[in-house]
């Protein structure tokens, strides 16, 4: 077990490598010279010079790749260009209204998607179930714009449920503010949650040992809800874990469209105002947390699935 | 079938003529495949919804239909003709809709910025609106006019000249957008490039995921390992943020580019996919005796293993062309993706939410009713075809 | 699809039992001393692709006495599990339905007006049953003791803890060592003996009146096979439980079936006490089944096949009756190869070959696993070599490594004089058009996208045999002649054909390169008792006209017996015995491996007078 998690955190170092290497070619190499961004209208060959220096673009290549690889290691980006303050600080401030939206949204994806995925299975090739598939198949079609300018429009515009955008960092605050941005965003991923975990039961309803649970006279309420769930929860779990990630750069077009502080609006700002350290920070430290949590989906695996060894 | 040079049609005549030990003709694993298709109605009728719009998409990309789709046909935010009531009764219905409703400044400024036409025409029309604008608030000729046959005639005009003379409509049969531009054709004109942006893209991915899946699957050892580092380390950054961040350091936009930023980070699902049938199939018995009599590696990766796996890359084509769709839309949406001079349906979305607040609703209604026709019908196709090629069902 | 299908039009359903049968019919009016089980005029349909529904079960009728045992044997096709699962209530939903009319009694009761809740009831309680393969059919992610207690609670309502301790005497009972520590055991840490064992603990826990095993040995190595029919005997005969055993083998029968029931494409052909079944069948296609396997003792010129009984004609010239269209050149080769060089060199010497694989494990560590160890055997031209012995022997990984699809670790494999392993790529190019291998699995060997005329044509374009395609198409069809199947199946792809074709096509991929030495690594285990009757005759049918040499590996030491000049006895990656064919089977003295694969054949000693 010790050694199993040495090696894999191990192998984590050249993945990261290749993710520092991919960040900095697409910044110091495919992008160009980023003082002329940054200079702006008022650009001078002095200011830029000036700047090429403070940034270290003027160096070669490998000295520029050592300075991101300090950056990355000390995880000190610097400042952000558009408003100086430290990516640090952006990072951290913005975590909490993106996971205060994808939290809750993750849960009841889950919860609702597995329940209902259950059920579909069971009456599979029923008429609920074809209907279910056909209104599903429709629902992931309609792009999530519309279903966020629309649920906005509507729910907030029109009818003034619920506040058309905005953020408060207290809990009553967060019921004001957090709930319309959850439910549109529940609307959006309930249908390809259901679609896919219907799969994953399905592949293991038509295993043997389910015909052997019937066979044994178990009840077909207890032959979905304990030997096909338990076996179904391996790839639900592992599927779940793997979305965790995506948790810390939050929901960038809900974020964008409310007005929500979180790390998905921050990151759309950033590419608009080409405020590339923030960018970079972003990509690295979620590119980490992605690989922590495959680490932890496999060691879920192992817990789940009796069969798997780790060596 | 196509793929296997043994196929030599020459020595097929002698053949033939023996009687065959079942009634029935041959019947490749293609064939089946197809007829299985043809009797799948919902397959049938989502592979003539997406006919139609390849159709479509042809008629605009060859300048048939839709090519001056950024002219100012109708007034701002002209409503559809179903709704607008009957704007030949009377010219004052439309005149004064028109005077009520824009600001004859707004699209002449906005119009400059869109059209590459607008520089001529800017001129032409700087002789007189100006002073229209500024002296008279009843509409002028150039632009208060209702044009009685509406956007069908003004489609007909599609000589660029026929604009100094253009009359507006009040109403087009699918609406009007802020500048007058006829929703319908704006509908039209996005789906060609949400569509070729598609099906490009996924063109790409697909071709990069199966050749590498193929690589990493068939050679094993160290091919294997860089080419799942590079899987690891592409899949480590999740999809849209890669895109974003390529988006930001790209400054130029176009449908190119968006098409190389989706193809060249869109490619980590289809590697994986193919990767796991070449290791499947590499163990396979037919592989072993192609193997046992000596055929080359190209052949068993490319003759042997290729057509057997080749559902799967159909299948994962056909689920891209719907994930490249939805994507575009998206960075166009943000202004990451297509030029401004472009129209997709991401960058109608963008002007809708600003349309609704006016309750303007119809260009949203458009390019989401268009989007999600087509996204049905992909979907479905896909599933179908998956149904169809699906090798246990015999 | 199967040539036996397509050349026999079964009897008309009405009349299933056609003249053979009458007598072994069982009475299903109700009477004074009912059976246990009573099947009367099942009918089975289900759904095709097409949307309509087929019939494959046409009005079947038997009976299971209380405390009897019950074989139903039948090749695949046969319906011998639908009938099994249609008494079950286990056949799918909405893909299956039993046809009005017919009837399934159980203890008086009648099973198909039962509500589901009696049903499933009775499920597990009163009526249980073992499947075919026990890995898949445990689930995996309870332990073994959960799965056995599971069916006590439900049940007899027992708590955990009783269940639990119950579980313990069962495991015990069906003679699982350390019991206490099974229980928790998750399945995939039991073998496959051990596995079933747990799979018939939990069906015989709540002491069922009736016991459905599915061929429960069939996925089993024989001498693990001949464990667990001891255990369903011995089990049956302290319980006194009825049981009917589902099995294509009717060497197994004998030994445990008090009864006979012998289905074929969902009709009965025949049924008795097994005395009479075996001893003297009635019907055409039993005598054909107990005919066709390979015999214990003696060694005809061929085995009878099912086409020697019931008169029909299979597609293409029969084994021996067919003239040899085939190139003269190519029989004028390998013949004068023969003939030449049989008194020189053998045609392969194996010396001290050994295989070792390795796997990292942990992060320097490595693991190594000895497949083949010293190995050396000696096959002169135009005889077999049999190497027999049950999973992970090496048997396979010696077929593959004498192909070189794998390299050796150690000693050297000697082709007509020359060092195998130290042949070029160019060299061996060369080498490999005079060994080839056919394999087990004939639906994965042979690829789905050729037509049989590309698969043919292959291996000549690969080495440059034929003039040009035209060429190349003739021989092609010639081979197919050699094998007995028409010249029209060139057109054809692999999914047309039967089982037992596809393995012909195979061969005649083999044949198209002329070889001198084929390796046959279990390539007629796959294939029903008469299909394998008539592959194994077209074996010999080709060795005797071509003077090819075999290497032919399987587990089944009849047939290896059959074909074999000599054999070799592998266990766990090294030659226990070598000896001929005829010695291994004189009674003699032999390695106490051998002696309990011997012992192990089912039948043996009850069945061996019918044969011959």
């Amino acid at each position: 077990m010790n050694a199993y998690l040495l090696r894999r955190v191990l192998q984590m170092i050249p993945t990261l490598f290749g993710v520092v290497l991919l960040v900095f070619l697409l910044f110091n190499w495919v992008g160009g010279d980023p003082a002329y961004v940054l200079a702006g209208k008022f650009s001078n060959p002095r200011d830029i010079e000036n700047i090429r220096h403070q940034l270290g673009v003027d160096q070669p290549l490998y000295v520029q790749l050592g300075i991101f690889l300090r950056q990355v290691i000390t995880f000190d980006f610097g400042n952000s260009w558009a408003t100086q303050e430290p990516v640090s600080h952006i990072f951290l401030s913005r975590l909490g209204p993106s996971l205060a939206l994808m939290i809750p949204m993750l849960v009841l994806e889950t919860l609702l998607g597995v329940v209902l995925a259950l059920a579909v299975a069971h009456v599979r090739d029923s008429w609920i179930d074809r209907t279910l598939t056909l209104l599903t198949t429709s629902a992931m079609s309609i792009s999530l714009l519309v279903y966020i300018i629309v649920g906005q429009y509507v729910f907030a515009f029109a009818l003034g449920w619920f506040p058309v955008q905005g953020w408060s960092s207290t809990p009553q605050g967060w019921v004001h503010y957090a709930v319309l941005p959850i439910l549109l965003g529940l609307a959006v991923s309930l249908a390809p949650a259901i679609r896919l975990y219907r799969t994953f039961v399905l592949d293991e309803i038509h295993q043997d040992y389910v015909r052997t649970a019937r066979a044994k006279g178990v009840p077909e309420w207890r032959v979905m809800l304990v030997h096909v769930l338990r076996n179904a929860s391996i790839p639900i779990i592992t599927n779940v874990l793997a979305s965790l990630p995506a948790l810390l750069i939050g929901a960038f077009l809900l974020e964008r469209f409310f007005s929500i502080p979180g790390i998905g609006r921050e990151v759309i700002l950033a590419v608009e105002r080409s405020d590339f350290p923030v960018i970079k920070a972003v990509t690295v430290a979620v590119a980490v947390a992605t690989m922590v949590f495959n680490l932890l989906a496999d060691l879920a695996y192992k817990w789940v699935d009796p069969r798997v060894e780790l060596s | 079938m196509n793929a296997n040079p043994l196929a030599n049609p020459a020595p097929q005549h002698p053949v033939p003529q023996h009687p065959a030990p079942q009634a029935a003709p041959a019947r490749g694993l293609w064939q089946i495949a197809v007829r299985r298709l043809l009797r799948n109605r919902v397959g049938l009728a989502s592979a003539a919804v997406v006919a139609a719009f390849l159709l479509l998409i042809l008629t605009t990309a060859s300048g048939l239909l839709a090519r001056d789709w950024d002219q100012q046909y109708a007034v701002s935010f002209a409503p559809p003709t179903a709704i607008a009531g009957n704007p030949q009764d009377d010219d004052a219905v439309g005149q004064g809709g028109t005077g009520s409703q824009i600001d004859p400044r707004a699209p002449v400024d906005l119009y400059g910025v869109v059209d590459p036409l607008a520089d001529v025409m800017a001129r032409i029309h700087g002789l007189s609106a100006p002073q229209a604008a500024a002296v008279a608030p009843e509409p002028t000729s150039v632009s208060g006019v209702v044009d009685p046959i509406g956007d069908a005639l003004a489609r007909a005009k599609a000589v660029p000249k026929s604009a100094v003379t253009q009359q507006r409509a009040v109403s087009l049969t699918l609406g009007a957008d802020k500048w007058g531009r006829s929703v319908a054709l704006k509908v039209v004109k996005g789906a060609e490039t949400s569509v070729l942006v598609g099906l490009a893209a996924a063109a790409v991915a697909t071709l990069i995921g199966t050749l590498l899946g193929a690589l990493a699957g068939y050679c094993g050892g160290w091919v294997d390992a860089t080419l799942d580092w590079l899987y690891g380390v592409f899949t480590a950054i999740p999809y849209l943020l890669l895109v974003f961040a390529i988006a930001a350091v790209l400054q130029q936009k176009g449908v190119t580019t968006i098409v190389l930023i989706l193809g060249l980070t869109g490619w980590t699902g289809v590697y994986r996919l193919i990767r796991a049938e070449y290791l499947k199939h590499k163990a396979r018995e037919y592989v072993q005796a192609a193997r046992a009599i000596g055929a080359s590696h190209l052949r068993r990766m490319f003759v042997h293993i290729l057509p057997n796996v080749s559902h799967v890359v159909l299948v994962q084509l056909s689920q891209q062309v719907v994930g490249f769709i939805k994507a575009e839309v998206i960075l166009s949406f943000l202004g990451f993706g297509v030029p401004v001079d472009v129209v997709s349906w991401g960058s109608m979305l963008n002007e809708t939410p600003n349309e609704l607040i006016l309750g303007k609703w119809w260009q949203l209604a458009a390019a989401a009713v268009m989007m999600a026709v087509l996204v049905t019908a992909f979907a479905m196709l896909t599933d179908a075809l998956r149904d169809a090629l699906d090798p246990r069902l015999k | 699809m199967s040539s036996i299908e397509s050349a026999n039009p079964t009897l008309p359903p009405a009349q299933p039992e056609g003249a053979a049968g009458v007598s072994g019919r069982p009475d299903h009016r109700p009477s004074g001393t009912d059976p246990l089980l009573q099947v009367a005029d099942l009918r089975v349909s289900f759904r095709d692709e097409a949307g309509g529904w087929r019939e494959t079960l046409h009005g079947v009728n038997f009976a299971v006495a209380a405390a009897r045992s019950v074989a139903l044997v039948g090749e695949s096709g046969s319906g011998k599990s639908v009938s099994s699962l249609a008494v079950m209530g286990l056949l799918p939903a909405r893909v299956s339905r039993i046809e009005p009319g017919s009837v399934l009694r159980f203890a008086g009761q009648d099973l198909l007006a039962l509500p589901a809740q009696q049903r499933r009831a009775l499920r597990g309680a009163q009526i249980a049953m073992v499947f075919q393969e026990p890995m898949s059919s445990l689930n995996p992610v309870f332990r073994v003791g959960e799965q056995i207690a599971e069916v006590l609670r439900l049940h007899q309502g027992l708590s955990a803890a009783q269940a639990l301790e119950r579980a313990r005497g069962l495991l015990d009972e069906v003679g699982l060592p350390d019991p206490g520590r099974r229980l928790r055991a998750y399945p995939h840490q039991l073998s496959g003996g051990q596995q079933q064992r747990v799979m018939i603990a939990m069906a015989i826990a709540c002491e069922p009146q009736l016991l459905i095993a599915d061929e429960p040995t069939t996925a089993l190595d024989v001498t693990i096979q001949r464990q667990i029919l001891e255990l369903l005997a011995e089990l049956r005969a302290r319980r006194s439980m009825a049981m009917l055993f589902i099995t294509h083998d009717l060497g197994v029968v004998s030994d445990i079936a008090d009864d006979v029931v012998v289905m074929r494409h969902g009709v009965i052909r025949e049924q008795g006490p097994a005395a009479q079944v075996l001893g003297a069948p009635k019907d055409a296609y039993t005598r054909a089944l107990l005919a066709c396997r390979p015999p214990l003792v003696g060694r005809p010129a061929r085995l009878l096949q099912v086409e020697d009984f019931m008169g029909a004609v299979e597609p293409g010239p029969a084994p021996g009756v067919a003239s040899v269209i085939a190139d003269a050149s190519c029989n004028a080769h390998t013949a004068a190869a023969t003939a030449t060089a049989a008194a020189a060199t053998p045609l392969l010497v194996v010396e001290g070959l050994g295989k070792v694989f390795s796997t990292r494990q942990g992060l320097f560590g490595q693991h190594h696993f000895t497949a083949l160890q010293d190995v050396s055997f000696t096959l002169p031209r135009g005889k077999t070599l049999g190497v027999v012995g049950e999973s992970g022997c090496g048997k396979t990984t010696l077929g593959l490594t004498l192909m070189r699809l794998h390299l050796p670790t150690s000693g050297r494999v000697m082709f007509d004089g020359a060092d195998l392993s130290t042949l070029s790529d160019q060299g061996w190019q060369a080498m490999r058009r005079r060994i080839q291998i056919v394999f087990q699995n004939p639906y994965a060997s042979l690829n789905p996208r050729f037509t049989v005329a590309e698969i043919l044509t292959e291996p000549m374009l690969v080495h440059g045999i034929g003039m040009d395609a035209a060429d190349r198409r003739r021989r092609a069809a010639a081979l197919l002649d050699q094998v007995g199947l028409p010249g029209a199946a060139l057109l054809r792809y692999p999914h047309e054909f039967s089982g037992g074709q596809r393995q012909r096509i195979a061969i005649a991929r083999c044949l198209a390169l002329e070889p001198e030495l084929l390796i046959l690594d279990e390539s007629v285990s796959a294939l029903d008792v008469s299909v394998q009757a008539q592959v194994i005759n077209l074996l010999r049918d080709l060795q005797a006209r071509l003077g090819l040499s075999y290497v032919f590996i399987s587990h089944d030491l009849a047939v290896v017996r059959y074909l074999s000049d000599r054999v070799l006895v592998m266990q766990s990656g090294q030659v226990v015995e070598e000896g001929s064919a005829d010695q291994l089977f004189d009674g003699g003295q032999h390695h106490p491996y051998t002696e309990r694969l011997l012992a192990a054949i089912p039948g043996r000693g009850g069945a061996t007078q019918r044969a011959g």
